[in-house]
């Protein structure tokens, strides 16, 4: 721990630097962490959850368990980003199982959905989040469609592929082959493109 | 099964990879290809390249704006926590300072405006909080639920030096426009403190930033969002402190 670190020498850090920070209980990396991944975070269990309450809880338990379990962060397998919204993931996975299994259906409020206001200004970095949203999803849309909804049902929806094959009636290999063709779609168009500094660092 | 024979039926292989990838294997099946994997550095190079394009996937979702109360209650508990954790290296002395040019910073960036509101106002808490005094008064009571409605509520105040935490279980669910304020009683004046909301399971880390010194309780209220000066409800719990 470097007790003369900046604010500014902090947001110059990679997150892998961070996380090392953030192991020994440092609440000022920490904040930049969120900074930098809490609006991709929640925007993610808000996909997933559909609704903004929950996607506020589900995203504020992830960051209290990256902050709380810094530790098992691996740099070896992947970034701290893609660790922290597969948490964020599998949190917002397990909210949905357990609002389908317990409450009669999701408390879905139409006007809640509406909880970005008109004319907010935008931050940089959320300017560009948007951008990059839409670029991937332009991408994604250029997937055969029988492709992105497998891959949309298992990632967003939490179903497992046996799910899917009941839920479309079609065999299991099917749809594990359809999740394959389309992954290696997107890293063929993608990867290269959008991730080619991110994706050096996770491929040896 | 041997590793030539998964790779025998090597299409079959990719495609349990790739679900593999994207979380939609049911557990005994992902215990089962893990135990592949772990052996098997070209199943493990074929993972990392899946997921690389499973990375990419919550970009595509519609990009949000957090709410502010999001960041307001994870750093109030974060910091709070940090506290707690003792460590005489974590607690940064110029902390404060450090706070406070941080904001400056922000101010410059015109495009920050909205965030530099939100930061002053977890800066105001965090700054009673950092105030705490050096002696450590340590110490974990037990809060006491009042009426009805609290009756199940489990709750602990953990004092630490100036400032405390509240550890809450079993807490009212709150309506979506609410949130919990924290109050410190002194002399029969409350003073606000901190606002939290709760975790799934209906329990929370509440942050009680200082002073503390003199004052008789924390108490808890619900409150409509952002929380305000004084309560407009019945306290729901209230922990005595000296």
């Amino acid at each position: 721990m470097n007790p003369t670190l900046t604010p500014e020498a902090l947001q110059r850090l990679a997150d892998e630097d961070l996380m090392t920070l953030v192991e020994r209980k440092d609440a000022d990396a920490f904040a930049v962490l969120y900074d930098r991944h809490g609006g991709a975070a929640y925007s993610l269990a808000h996909r997933i959850v559909g609704d903004p309450e929950v996607a506020e809880d589900v995203t504020q338990e992830a960051f209290l368990s990256v902050w709380r379990s810094g530790a098992r962060f691996d740099a070896t397998r992947g970034s701290v980003r893609s660790w922290t919204l597969g948490i964020v993931r599998n949190r917002a996975i397990d909210a949905l199982r357990r609002a389908a299994s317990s409450a009669p259906k999701l408390d879905l409020d139409d006007d809640a959905v509406l909880d970005t206001k008109p004319g907010e200004q935008l931050t940089d970095s959320e300017a560009i989040r948007r951008e990059t949203s839409l670029r991937v999803r332009g991408a994604l849309g250029e997937l055969p469609a029988e492709q992105s909804e497998v891959i949309g049902l298992a990632y967003f929806g939490g179903f497992t592929h046996s799910e899917i094959a009941d839920m479309l009636g079609m065999p299991l290999g099917t749809v594990k082959g359809r999740m394959r063709l389309g992954l290696e779609k997107i890293r063929a168009t993608l990867a290269e493109r959008m991730g080619a500094k991110r994706s050096s660092e996770v491929l040896p | 099964m041997t590793r030539a024979e998964w790779h025998a039926d090597s299409e079959r292989l990719y495609d349990d990879l790739a679900a593999y990838a994207l979380g939609a294997l049911d557990a005994s099946e992902t215990a089962e290809l893990e135990c592949h994997i772990d052996e098997c550095e070209s199943c493990r190079e074929r993972v990392r390249s899946l997921r690389s394009a499973v990375d990419l996937l919550p970009a595509s979702v519609e990009q949000r704006t957090p709410p502010a109360s999001l960041r307001e209650n994870l750093l109030a508990t974060v910091r709070a926590e940090a506290t707690t954790a003792g460590d005489a290296a974590v607690r940064r002395e110029p902390e404060r300072a450090l706070w406070w040019q941080r904001l400056a910073g922000l101010m410059a960036r015109p495009a920050a405006a909205m965030t530099v509101l939100i930061v002053l106002t977890v800066g105001v808490a965090v700054g009673y909080l950092l105030r705490g005094s050096g002696e450590e008064t340590k110490g974990l009571v037990s809060a006491m639920p009042l009426g009805p409605q609290a009756a199940q509520v489990s709750a602990t105040l953990e004092r630490h030096g100036d400032s405390a935490t509240l550890h809450v279980n079993e807490m009212p669910k709150l309506d979506r426009d609410e949130v919990y304020a924290v109050w410190v009683k002194r002399a029969g004046v409350l003073e606000p403190r901190s606002t939290f909301v709760l975790g799934m399971d209906g329990s929370a880390e509440a942050a009680v930033p200082g002073p503390l010194e003199g004052a008789d309780a924390v108490l808890v209220t619900a409150e409509p969002r952002p929380g305000g000066p004084q309560p407009t409800t019945q306290p729901l719990l209230e922990a005595p402190l000296g």
